[in-house]
C-alpha cells in the first residue's frame, strides 16, 4: 500500500540551524494496517507524516502510494488519496464556514462533481447520515458556522471530512492531544471505529505510550530521522509500557525524552 | 430633492460593483488588492473607447475581460512569484497606468459625445420613462450580486470561501490554493471593471486620475453597510456592499449640497472612517487593556 524507501530531509541546509529531520528512512505498510508511531522530540515523527503528506519534497529516496509514484506530487494532488488530522482542531475545518459547506468541500476530493454544482438533497442527506454516527447532535446543526463548535467536535468533524472518501491513507498526528480527556477519547474511540469500518491504512502519532501498544496492529518507535523499533503480532502483544522504554534505551542509548509523554491513561 | 435622490441611487448601486468585489477579495480571500484603483479606470477606458466606437454594449463584457485579466496579473505575482500580495496590487496598479493610457489612445482622459450608450439605448426604448438610468444601474448590480452569491455556494464558490479562512483545508480537499486565488482575483477584478465601465458610460467621460482612492471608497461601502447589517453570512455582504454604497452616495450628496464640509475633504473623512473602521478591533482591546491597568492600579491604592 505504502512504500516508503530511504528518504531523508535536511532543513536549513548549510546554515547554523541545519537539522537533519529524516536519515534514509524506509517503511513498507499493507493495506489495512493500522499503525502507531512513537518517539522523543525531534525524533521526526511529523516530518515523516509531512513528507508522505507532501507538505515538502524530499531530498532523496521516494515514495509509492497504492503503486503510484508521488514522491514529486504536489501536497494538494497527493490529499485526493491522503486523510490528515492534526494536533490542533482548529486546523481542518473553516470556521466561518457551515457544517455541510465544510462537508462539501471535503466531498470534492471525490473524482466525480463538476465544480460548478451546488449542494444538493441527496448530499444533505447524505452528511447528515455520517453525521450522527459521530453521536454529538451535528445532524441538527448543519447550517452552524463550524468556528461555534467544541474542540472535540471540530476534531470529530474533521475526522469525519478526512474520511467521508474513503481515504487510501490516513495521517493522524497526535490528533487527540489537544483536546480534553473524555473529547480524546470519544475521538480515538471514533477513528478506531472509522478506520476499523472503511479498512483504512493509518499512521497515527500519539505520545500516549498505551495507546501506542493497545490502538492498531503494529508499533513504531522513531529516534533521529529513523525507525529503530518495528512492533508487530505476539510480540507486541506482549509488550508493557517498561518493555517499551528499555528497548529504547538499548536501541539508541538513552532515555526516551518527550515532554508531552503519557506513560500510562 | 427628486434628482438628488436619483442620482445618489444611480451611483450607489453602481459603485457597489466595487464594493462587492471588494468584499471577495478582501472579506472572503482576506487579500487587501491593491489592483482596485487602476483596475476601475481600465474598466472605464476600455468601455469608453468601445462606445466611441460605436460598441457600447460588447464594451461591458470587454471592459470586464480586461479586468479580469488584470486581476489575473496580480494573482500570479503573489501566487506563483512570490511577490507579497499587497505589492502585487501595487505593481499591477501601477502598469495599468500606462494600459490605460494606451486603452484611451494615450490621452489622459476621454469623452463620449453624441454616441450611444447602453444607457441612452435603453432611454430610448422607453422603458423605465425618466427612471431608465437607475433601472439599469439597480438590474446590472443586482443581477451579478444575485450570480456572485449564486457562485459562491457552489463547490468552486466554496473553495474559493475557505481560501481566505483556512489553506491548509483547501489542500487537503486537494484543491491547489493558487488557483482558488486566482479564479477570486480574476473575478473580484472583473467586477471592479464592470464597476468602471458602467460609470464610464453613465458620465460619459473618462479619466486617467478617475480611479484615485476607489479600493477606500469601496472598503468604506463595505463596512458601513456591514455596520448596518452585520457580517455573517454571504448573502449579508452582498447586499451590505450594495446598502453601503447607497448609503454612502447618500452621505456624499448631503455634503456635496450642504457644504458640512468642503467637498474636496471627503477623501479625507472617507479614509479616516475607513482606517478607524479596521483599527476598531485593536482600539477596543486597548481602550479594555488601559481600563484593566487602572483598576489594578486603584487596587493597589499606591
Amino acid at each position: 500500500m505504502l512504500d516508503v524507501k530511504s528518504i531523508s530531509k535536511t532543513f536549513h541546509p548549510g546554515t547554523a540551524n541545519e537539522k537533519k529531520a529524516l536519515s534514509g528512512l524506509s517503511l513498507h505498510l499493507e493495506a489495512g494496517d493500522f499503525v502507531t508511531i512513537i518517539g522523543s522530540n525531534g525524533a521526526g515523527k511529523s516530518t515523516l507524516l509531512n513528507a508522505v503528506a507532501g507538505v515538502f519534497y524530499v531530498d532523496a529516496g521516494s515514495i509509492v502510494l497504492g503503486g503510484r509514484d508521488i514522491t514529486f506530487q504536489p501536497e494538494h494532488r497527493r490529499s485526493r488519496g491522503i486523510g490528515r488530522l492534526f494536533q490542533d482542531p482548529l486546523r481542518g475545518t473553516a470556521p466561518s464556514m457551515t457544517i455541510e459547506e465544510n462537508l462539501a468541500l471535503a466531498y470534492l476530493r471525490s473524482a466525480k462533481g463538476n465544480p460548478f454544482s451546488r449542494l444538493s438533497k441527496k448530499d444533505r442527506a447524505f452528511f447528515r447520515e455520517r453525521l450522527a454516527l459521530l453521536g454529538m447532535g451535528l445532524e441538527d446543526r448543519m447550517g452552524q458556522p463550524v468556528g461555534l463548535l467544541s474542540g472535540g467536535q471540530r476534531q470529530a468533524l474533521t475526522l469525519l471530512m478526512a474520511t467521508l472518501v474513503p481515504p487510501q491513507l490516513l495521517l493522524l498526528d497526535e490528533h487527540t492531544a489537544a483536546l480534553d480527556p473524555a473529547a480524546a477519547d470519544k475521538v480515538l474511540e471514533l477513528t478506531q471505529r472509522i478506520v476499523a469500518d472503511g479498512h483504512i491504512t493509518c499512521l497515527m502519532v500519539t505520545h500516549n505510550m498505551s495507546q501506542a501498544l493497545t490502538v492498531g496492529s503494529r508499533t513504531l518507535m522513531m529516534a533521529d530521522g529513523g525507525i529503530v523499533l518495528d512492533l508487530s503480532g505476539p510480540e507486541r502483544a506482549a509488550m508493557t509500557v517498561d518493555d517499551l522504554l528499555r528497548k529504547f534505551r538499548e536501541g539508541t542509548g538513552r532515555e526516551l525524552d518527550n515532554d508531552r509523554m503519557l506513560l500510562s491513561d | 430633492m427628486l434628482l438628488i435622490t436619483q442620482t445618489a441611487l444611480e451611483l450607489g448601486f453602481l459603485y457597489a460593483l466595487v464594493a462587492m468585489a471588494l468584499f471577495l477579495s478582501y472579506r472572503i480571500l482576506d487579500i487587501a488588492d491593491l489592483t482596485t484603483d487602476g483596475c476601475f479606470v481600465l474598466g472605464a477606458a476600455v468601455s469608453v473607447t468601445l462606445a466611441g466606437a460605436g460598441y457600447p454594449i460588447l464594451a461591458i463584457p470587454a471592459a470586464m475581460g480586461a479586468g479580469a485579466c488584470a486581476g489575473f496579473v496580480t494573482a500570479f505575482l503573489q501566487t506563483r512569484l512570490g511577490v507579497p500580495s499587497i505589492l502585487a496590487g501595487i505593481v499591477t496598479n501601477t502598469g495599468l497606468y500606462t494600459v490605460n493610457l494606451m486603452a484611451m489612445g494615450w490621452r489622459s482622459n476621454a469623452s463620449l459625445l453624441r454616441v450611444d450608450t447602453i444607457f441612452t439605448l435603453l432611454r430610448d426604448t422607453g422603458v423605465g420613462g425618466g427612471y431608465s438610468d437607475l433601472l439599469l444601474a439597480a438590474v446590472v448590480t443586482l443581477a451579478a450580486g444575485g450570480l456572485l452569491v449564486l457562485f459562491l455556494g457552489t463547490r468552486l464558490g466554496l473553495s474559493i470561501r475557505a481560501t481566505g479562512d483556512n489553506r491548509d483545508m483547501v489542500r487537503a480537499s486537494s484543491v491547489n490554493p493558487t488557483f482558488t486565488v486566482t479564479v477570486g482575483l480574476c473575478i473580484s477584478n472583473a467586477l471592479t471593471a464592470l464597476a468602471g465601465a458602467m460609470v464610464g458610460q453613465y458620465q460619459k467621460t473618462v479619466d486617467i486620475n478617475s480611479g484615485t482612492g476607489i479600493v477606500v471608497i469601496g472598503l468604506a461601502c463595505l463596512i458601513i453597510g456591514e455596520t448596518v447589517l452585520g457580517r455573517r453570512t454571504v448573502v449579508k455582504g452582498v447586499v451590505a456592499a450594495v446598502l453601503g454604497s447607497i448609503l454612502y452616495r447618500f452621505l456624499y450628496a448631503v455634503v456635496f449640497y450642504t457644504k458640512v464640509v468642503p467637498v474636496d475633504c471627503l477623501k479625507l473623512l472617507t479614509a479616516a472612517i475607513v482606517g478607524l473602521a479596521i483599527a476598531a478591533p485593536s482600539i477596543r482591546r486597548w481602550a479594555a487593556f488601559q481600563k484593566r491597568k487602572l483598576a489594578a492600579g486603584r487596587k493597589g491604592g499606591t
